[in-house]
């Protein structure tokens, strides 16, 4: 058996008493990409950011590469180095070119030397189709161009793992595909992804995994063949069909 | 009552008797507003991301510094502190200015930290920044920038408060000006004089904020 | 960044400054003398920026009759006693007149000068002042903290006067200026003093008078020094023997004690 990339066993997170995640257990193989989808509100991003760290957990464990991240031994700093976030919101340092955001963690957190800093930088944004972009400022940049831009900036830490944090659903819906397209791409070149999206054409086509999430545990899993095709629960059922129809519109739209 | 009495001729020729005040008045107000932007930023950093404790120390801090008049710190440093360590007048009064406006610049300091977006040192947090790294090289010049005009106003009011270094006898410009108007008794055109100097004070004071605000203005 | 980096340094240098100027302050051995500046003749400052007047003189020839070096620190006449109490000036010659409250406080030397006091009125003005009792029918000015201001106060508990007759101002050049321009109706104040603002401002000198409360004024040391008290009431016997203080009233105050 193939050893995971990240493990994560019996995740146990509530905010106050409301239970977000309950009993969560997953592993993420190499070269795997895991697409997450469920209701709003059922612990998806939660997950993603208990992963990193970023949110603190209740009880359960978190293993990184074999390792059991020990947040009171292990540098966590260390860690979130080996694991690139994607945000919903994008989150670009506002006062930083697109260059320098990229350039920053390779500085700042890798102390690569400033030459070597600049040409994986601009090797990253080329990598994501905005190197002529590089001097741009984030509020001079689209919201496609600002979360590619994100990508490039997780990717130049040189991750184990990417997680992708509903990467699409701020932008508008013509910029949505320049995104996917990188996604794509980076799935194509054996990157290990776990995405949180409910966007269909990319799952379809990237995804080895789908996880159906509901209430703060694993509903359904499968390959997305298997899960599209014939899901076994009937909520899974009806979510897919919410999801279709939507799908179906948009697509009404664009070709209209 | 006319201004350009028998004896304003001499008024006039005690500028340059005056603006030799200008050297200490620019240099109580550059300290202070630097030992105050320290104690203001250390503050500030206490009040957003320290523990309670520490919270609720530099927050009375704040309070208590906010509710005394300038004065009275000055009056408690030179003549109570006195008993510590002796310091001139002049070490009084940059100190009693830097505390006084250190509370003030805590809050716009703190304000400047809140009022950027969490996502921000999140997103630095995820690519493994430290806490520290994430302070420096992510909120702060961008929390600074947002300071500036608020900041601007804050440096403004340093600069007239160093006038009341007087009352200890500190010689700048305002101590100067009383001294000509013992001398010549022509209060109100020195006062106006001594009036424009602040004057053009403040004008270069915010004009040359407002040029560092646009050189480091965020594009777009 | 370019930019925080350059403020940094600026900022460094800035402070290094300051720990100059702080160091630099601190030592030297010296007779340091209190004074408010703003009462000419008795202390002001001239175009150059030197301490001068009836006081200035006096202080420095004492000084140099004990063999030290007179260094004049000036501040609010109001800070004066408290700067003496705090040990932050050795000694105050500021015009200052011993009076219970202040004796309780600091020791008074002998008075080196008999104090009169004026009554400055409106040149063109139906004020008709030729008494201490004239002047307390009027709405009048007095410096805050002086004896003027004490004699009026002790009037006021006398049911003599009201209190809201008094104005009560910080400066003598603001009061003779409100004076001027109307705004109070007489000021009473020392007389070389009257007469100094009388002669640059337009003013005339109604009345010499003498009130109770006004010792007359000495140099006042912190409580409890004794040596230093027989000290410099030896020099001042000495230097009124000599002439000396005459000759300073002939040089600082002549047409006012003839």
């Amino acid at each position: 058996m193939t050893k995971s990339i990240v493990s994560i066993r019996n995740l146990h997170k509530s905010y106050g008493k409301v239970p977000v995640l309950n009993d969560f257990s997953l592993d993420v193989y190499p070269n795997e990409v895991v697409v997450v989808i469920g209701p709003s509100g059922t612990g998806k991003s939660t997950l993603l950011r208990c992963i990193n760290y970023l949110t603190p957990f209740d009880s359960g464990e978190i293993h990184l590469d074999g390792q059991k991240i020990d947040p009171r031994k292990t540098n966590l700093n260390h860690v979130r180095q080996q694991i690139g976030m994607v945000f919903q919101d994008f989150n670009l340092f506002n006062h930083m070119s697109a260059f320098h955001n990229v350039a920053v963690g390779l500085v700042k957190v890798k102390r690569v030397n400033r030459g070597e800093a600049r040409s994986r930088a601009l090797d990253e944004l080329e990598r994501v189709g905005m190197l002529q972009y590089k001097d741009q400022y984030p509020a001079e940049l689209s919201g496609g161009q600002k979360q590619r831009v994100a990508i490039a900036r997780a990717l130049a830490m040189n991750p184990k793992i990417m997680l992708f944090d509903e990467p699409t659903s701020a932008l508008d819906p013509e910029l949505i595909e320049e995104v996917l397209a990188v996604m794509k791409s980076l799935a194509a070149a054996g990157m290990t992804m776990v995405v949180v999206s409910h966007e269909m054409s990319f799952a379809r086509e990237a995804a080895d995994r789908i996880v159906f999430m509901d209430q703060g545990a694993i509903a359904e899993m499968g390959s997305p063949s298997e899960l599209f095709a014939n899901p076994h629960k009937e909520r899974t059922r009806q979510f897919l069909s919410k999801l279709g129809y939507r799908e179906n519109e948009r697509k009404d739209e664009s070709d209209g | 009552m006319s201004i350009f009495d028998d004896r304003a001729a001499e008024v006039l020729q005690s500028l340059p008797y005056l603006l030799q005040g200008l050297g200490v008045t620019i240099s109580v107000t550059l300290l202070a507003l630097l030992l105050g932007g320290l104690i203001g930023l250390m503050g500030a950093l206490a009040r957003v991301y320290g523990a309670a404790p520490l919270r609720a120390a530099a927050a009375a801090y704040s309070r208590t510094i906010r509710s005394l008049p300038l004065l009275v710190i000055l009056f408690f440093l030179y003549f109570l502190g006195s008993d510590i360590y002796e310091m001139s007048v002049f070490t009084s009064m940059v100190l009693a200015l830097g505390i006084h406006t250190s509370a003030y610049q805590e809050g716009i300091f703190r304000a400047g930290i809140q009022s950027i977006e969490r996502g921000q040192s999140e997103a630095a947090a995820a690519i493994g920044m430290t806490p520290f790294q994430n302070f420096f090289t992510i909120v702060l010049p961008q929390a600074l920038r947002r300071c500036i005009p608020y900041w601007g106003n804050e440096a403004a009011i340093v600069l007239k408060d160093s006038s009341l270094a007087y009352v200890l006898g500190l010689t700048e410009l305002m101590r100067r000006g009383q001294y000509v108007i013992s001398r010549t008794h022509q209060a109100f055109l020195t006062y106006l004089i001594i009036g424009l100097i602040y004057l053009i004070l403040t004008l270069v004071l915010t004009r040359g904020l407002s040029y560092m605000e646009k050189r480091v203005k965020i594009p777009g | 960044m370019k930019q925080w980096q350059r403020a940094g340094w600026i900022g460094f240098l800035v402070v290094m400054a300051a720990l100059f100027l702080v160091g630099s302050a601190a030592g030297q051995e010296t007779w340091v003398i209190g004074t408010s500046a703003d009462y000419p003749p008795f202390e002001s400052v001239d175009e150059d920026g030197e301490f001068v007047g009836f006081d200035m003189d006096l202080i420095r020839e004492i000084g140099a009759r004990l063999d030290r070096e007179v260094e004049i620190q000036d501040m609010d006449f109001g800070a004066l006693i408290a700067a003496l109490e705090r040990g932050r000036i050795d000694a105050v010659i500021a015009s200052m007149s011993p009076t219970p409250e202040r004796r309780e406080r600091v020791d008074f030397t002998d008075a080196y000068y008999q104090s009169r006091q004026g009554i400055l009125v409106h040149p063109d003005t139906d004020v008709e002042i030729n008494s201490l009792e004239d002047f307390m029918q009027y709405e009048f000015a007095v410096q805050t903290g002086t004896t003027m201001d004490d004699w009026a106060t002790n009037r006021v508990e006398e049911g003599l006067i009201e209190d809201g007759q008094i104005r009560r101002y910080g400066d003598v050049t603001v009061a003779a200026m409100d004076l001027r321009n109307r705004r109070v109706e007489a000021f009473m104040l020392d007389l070389a003093v009257a007469y100094s603002l009388a002669a640059d401002l337009g003013l005339d000198v109604a009345v010499e008078v003498q009130i109770e409360e006004a010792g007359n004024p000495g140099i006042l040391l912190p409580k409890g020094s004794d040596e230093e008290l027989e000290k410099i009431n030896a020099v001042l016997a000495e230097l009124r023997e000599e002439g000396f203080i005459d000759e300073l009233i002939d040089t600082w105050l002549r047409g006012v004690y003839e």
